[in-house]
């Protein structure tokens, strides 16, 4: 290690954890605004017996963001599992010069999908090939529409309005021990309460708190209208459905924090930190998945 | 003369996004503009994300109305869960617009 070096010390326990895990990742993220910022991120992972999903895309995005202003990131050596995981779902590869983080990169690992740069026009593909692969690997006879379709959510919800300059990255995980799907997708954009309340500013009304703010936005209807297309549906499908499933939710944004939890009950929490941008992990149950429907219906439906 | 049937899969490339829902309105669009009936076939079609609903159906809804709709249009060689996500995504904007 050299002066002018970053070292993002990544510790956690057997768990998610993100609340001890992210203040590490973004502290890394608001070095880049010191005068000088760092001339190196170095990643150790010695101590790190556990990475999730929601680790890796917001680790992701971190990298992404000293890529973009030219700033090497290097993997320390350890010997321990966290660190063979990254070099195994090829983590690193993905900033070497030639590589495409837009596209679909198939993996050996039949329990993991590849992490994926977010672009608007990969979406569908990204979606259904993600679908696909978990009906043929993983979880076949099972009808998936329903990752695909929070996958759409997640991923229209980052190109609308997260206003985000490292785009932002998905990943997902199974564990089949635990029949659970995991799906994080983080960016580095406003941040949730900061756009509900530019918005709440604009119209003349009075903002909420972080926590009440992000809260808000999952209500059915409201919308910044970042794009004329919004209409506020789109994160209220996303909890509805987990929920129907059984499943859980965790939002962190700027200083506040929000889960929910199988039962569908919600609950926030002010951070002590700030998030740059959004943190976004689905929990699913795969137990909970239905089969695949039968052949269409032979009736027709009006409105 | 009989019903003509708009198949989805030959008018958009999936059903997550904006764009292609944008592609779905514009292919419906005409019969709803002249009161006449047409079905959308759903046979082999993907469930629909909310983006793709608000730029289909939601815009339908807005430059029609709900009589329109239901005077032109119904849905055909579906799945019902498909069909159950495009009819509560009516029904809720329904009840949004109307509070």
């Amino acid at each position: 290690m050299t002066p002018g070096d970053f070292t993002l010390d990544l510790v956690s326990a057997d768990s998610p954890q993100y609340i001890d895990f992210v203040p590490a990742l973004t502290a890394a993220y608001h070095a880049l605004s010191t005068s000088p910022p760092p001339t190196a991120l170095l990643v150790n992972v010695s101590a790190c017996r556990f990475l999730t999903p929601g680790h890796l895309v917001v680790l992701a995005c971190l990298v992404e963001a000293y890529g973009q202003r030219k700033i090497a990131v290097s993997l320390g050596v350890s010997d321990n599992e966290v660190h063979d995981y990254l070099k195994n779902i090829r983590f690193f590869d993905y900033w070497k010069p030639g590589f495409d983080r837009g596209r679909f990169t198939r993996q050996d690992l039949e329990t993991t999908l590849c992490l994926w740069q977010i672009h608007p026009e990969m979406i569908y593909q990204h979606a259904r090939e993600a679908q696909a692969h978990f009906s043929q690997q993983v979880l076949p006879g099972k009808n998936l529409d329903v990752l695909g379709l929070n996958w759409a959510e997640l991923f229209n919800n980052i190109c609308d309005h997260s206003r985000s300059e490292v785009q932002g990255y998905c990943f997902t995980q199974h564990y089949p021990g635990r029949q659970q799907i995991v799906t994080a997708v983080c960016d580095f954009g406003i941040g949730i309460p900061t756009s509900i309340n530019q918005m709440r500013r604009a119209a003349g009304v009075e903002p909420l708190s972080e926590t009440a703010a992000l809260q808000e936005a999952l209500r059915r209807g409201v919308t910044t209208r970042s794009t004329p297309r919004n209409r506020g549906f789109g994160l209220d499908s996303l909890a509805t459905s987990v929920h129907a499933l059984g499943g859980e939710l965790i939002f962190m944004s700027n200083f506040a924090l929000l889960s929910q939890n199988p039962a569908g009950e919600v609950h926030t929490k002010k951070l002590p930190y700030c998030v740059p941008g959004t943190l976004i992990v689905v929990t699913l149950n795969t137990a909970g998945l239905p089969d695949v429907e039968d052949e269409p219906d032979a009736d027709e439906l009006g409105f | 003369m009989d019903t003509p049937i708009i198949l989805l899969n030959d008018v958009v490339n999936g059903t997550y996004t904006n764009d292609e829902g944008a592609k779905l309105y514009a292919a419906l669009a005409p019969h709803l503009a002249a009161g006449t009936a047409v079905r959308l076939s759903l046979r082999g079609a993907s469930a629909m994300s909310t983006s793709f609903l608000n730029s289909s159906f939601g815009d339908l809804l807005d430059h029609y109305g709900i009589v329109a709709l239901r005077t032109s249009l119904k849905l055909v060689d579906f799945v019902p869960s498909h069909a159950a996500i495009i009819k509560k995504y009516v029904d809720d904007l329904l009840t949004l617009e109307a509070a």
